[in-house]
């Protein structure tokens, strides 16, 4: 195990840099001036070089790459020049909020969509198998911002149930000391309830937001490979032997259909990591994914930069943890091998 | 007495007049061997997944009778089979595919203990261990922790049929149980099988298209083509004295260059009367209607016309 880790580490390195490097110089070639926009519509030439010279963007571009990746190796990733404060620092204030998001978004995607798949399955065609499927048809071809404001619409506006889109908290709500920087453990953590309902009232709806959309993709892959896996050989066994059947559905079925299923929950966790730009935009979620919608707004190259390098980051690890998932779910499959899911 | 006896049994697709099987009857004795032969197709897994009650989606039985012991199986109102634990057990023509990845093979056999015998975790495990070692493995503790893909297809064939034994079946269908192993595995696997009919009475409906492992192994023989039953008698019957074409023909089919357009016809499962009449180098219009099964020796019986002729005095063409 401890070889698997040194490898993968030493492939990290080498997956990072070549981000690094990409992002880099793909954000030298967009169109723009970020000196400008910080400056201001009226500012005099003076003043922008004065800005360039401050941020280093009058430096040629591989003296700034130099300079960039000499800091970036010390965990500084630079200034943002929309705000002035450092990279680092702001994308960790908010990274929690878009991975507290995330992983209530993706938990109420797995508790709803795993059920159904599984159900859908053991009753192939039959109305059940058909309204699952319509749910996933309807999930997959629902837009975010459209759920989200028909959500925030019924349920805030019209009845009342949860609080506006204002963010993690209420405004007036002093949050939580940051432990783990989720605002429902922490404040469990220090023992306040009233908090922790609080926050996710507050989760509610962007959570159920985004858990519908990404349910149905589970509930697609649940199925056709619980169906594969109920039409094999060894289910058949198990009914030979006289299994009975929730044995057999659950231990013989569903068991052997958990890697592609790890599968397609790490793609989306993956795909929610950089945290969902639409979604935070609609919520005023203080996430990662508005902080870079803000950033490439007014080309905010450093705070970009750090942003896709904390998104990669984050990537190869749920990737590493993938793994140790997948072999710890089937037998076969030894850590830092090929998975052919 | 016969321990089994299938008779009548009529298997076909759902919203379809095709039948898979037609009337198909046989009977499998305390402590023999039944060959169940035919080529491809010929319906010998199916007939054996129906009285297992593991027919796949879509099949359904149409008519017929299933009974172990004179006890009737075969539930009328849902025309499926009511198996009781310990009547019959199966063995399946892929070993490896037929146990369960994710689950020790020892588990995997230790679990029937539990259903069949309601014990607990341990004693199950090792009923589990004695079994795998009856059958022939040895260091049966170290095997019974190893997953399916860590051993050989003969080994997971032996788990298979341990497995099949902690059901205690009064019948053990084996379906091709060595297609998928190499030859001196064979011999071993055919060896273990002849063993425990003796050891526990057993009845075996041996499913095969090997000729050869027939001869060695069978005691009598059904001959399988198309869904239909066409002939059955004793092993020597059937390799020394076959009366129905389709049987000589499949016997020859082995020794000797057979007419190419007989096999490349295929089954036309459609087809009404006998299913091989428009392959049968005797096939004449009476061929349209479904032969009875004439008796042409002591436990000796074909389905074919041509009895009809010879018990009407015409000689034989």
């Amino acid at each position: 195990m401890w070889t698997y880790l040194g490898r993968r580490l030493l492939v990290s390195v080498v997956t990072v840099a070549g981000i690094v490097v990409v992002v880099f110089f793909i954000m030298r070639v967009l169109p723009g001036d970020a000196a400008a926009v910080r400056a201001g519509p009226y500012a005099s030439e003076e003043k922008l070089e004065q800005i360039r010279e401050q941020f280093g963007l009058s430096d040629p571009v591989p003296v700034q790459f130099v300079n960039y990746v000499t800091d970036a190796v010390t965990g500084d990733l630079g200034t943002s020049i929309r705000t002035g404060g450092e990279v680092t620092e702001e994308l960790l204030i908010r990274l929690p909020a878009s991975l507290e998001l995330a992983f209530y978004a993706v938990l109420l995607a797995v508790l709803a969509g795993v059920p159904v798949g599984v159900a859908a399955a053991a009753r192939r065609d039959t109305w059940l198998d058909r309204a699952a499927r319509v749910v996933a048809v309807l999930g997959s071809s629902m837009a975010f911002f459209w759920l989200g404001l028909i959500l925030t619409f019924v349920f805030f506006f019209k009845l009342g149930w949860f609080p506006g889109p204002v963010g993690r908290l209420g405004i007036t709500t002093q949050p939580p000391e940051t432990i783990t920087g989720f605002f429902t453990i922490d404040a469990a953590l220090v023992g306040d309830w009233g908090l922790v309902w609080e926050a996710f009232t507050y989760l509610a709806l962007p959570a159920v937001t985004v858990g519908f959309v990404l349910s149905a993709p589970i509930i697609k892959i649940v199925r056709s490979s619980m169906i594969e896996t109920l039409d094999s050989e060894y289910v058949r066994t198990a009914r030979a032997v006289g299994v009975p059947g929730r044995q057999v559905l659950f231990r013989d079925g569903f068991r052997n259909a958990l890697v592609p299923v790890t599968t397609a929950i790490g793609i989306i966790f993956g795909y929610m990591l950089g945290g969902n730009i639409i979604v935070e935009l609609i919520f005023a979620w203080p996430g990662v994914g508005r902080y870079a919608y803000e950033a490439l707004r007014v080309n905010d190259l450093e705070a970009l930069q750090g942003f896709v390098i904390v998104v990669g980051l984050l990537y190869i690890v749920l990737n590493v943890v993938i793994d140790f998932v997948y072999s710890w779910i089937d037998p076969r499959i030894k850590l830092g091998q090929k998975v052919v899911a | 007495m016969n321990l089994l006896e299938v008779d009548g049994l009529t298997v076909g697709l759902e919203r379809s007049p095709t039948s898979i099987l037609a009337n198909v009857a046989f009977s499998v004795p305390e402590g023999k061997i039944v060959g169940l032969v035919g080529e491809s197709g010929s319906g010998k897994t199916m007939a054996a997944l129906t009285m297992m009650g593991l027919l796949p989606d879509g099949i359904e039985v149409r008519s017929g009778s299933v009974r172990i012991d004179g006890r009737q199986l075969m539930d009328p109102d849902t025309m499926t089979v009511e198996r009781r634990a310990g009547d019959m057990a199966m063995i399946f023509q892929h070993p490896q595919a037929a146990l369960n990845p994710t689950m020790r093979v020892g588990r995997q056999i230790a679990r029937v203990f539990s259903l069949q015998q309601g014990c607990g975790r341990d004693e199950a495990t090792s009923l589990a261990i004695e079994m795998l070692s009856r059958v022939g493995i040895p260091g049966a503790e170290r095997v019974a922790r190893a997953y399916p893909h860590q051993l050989s297809g003969g080994m997971c064939q032996r788990v298979m049929i341990a497995m099949a034994l902690a059901c205690r079946p009064r019948i053990l269908i084996a379906d091709e149980p060595t297609t998928a192993l190499d030859v001196t595995i064979q011999a071993q696997i055919f060896d273990l099988i002849r063993d425990l009919v003796e050891e526990t009475g057993a009845g075996v409906l041996f499913i095969t298209h090997d000729l050869a492992a027939v001869a060695e192994m069978c005691d009598t023989v059904t001959v399988l083509f198309g869904g239909q039953v066409m002939e059955e008698g004793s092993r020597d019957d059937i390799f020394r004295r076959p009366r129905n074409p389709y049987t000589t023909y499949l016997l020859d089919s082995v020794q000797k260059e057979v007419d190419p357009h007989v096999i490349e016809a295929g089954v036309d499962f459609e087809l009404v009367g006998c299913r091989f009449g428009h392959r049968c180098r005797y096939a004449w219009e009476e061929c349209g209607g479904v032969p009875d099964m004439f008796s042409v020796g002591a436990g000796h019986r074909s389905a074919c016309f041509l009895h009809a002729m010879e018990e009407n005095g015409a000689g034989a063409p």
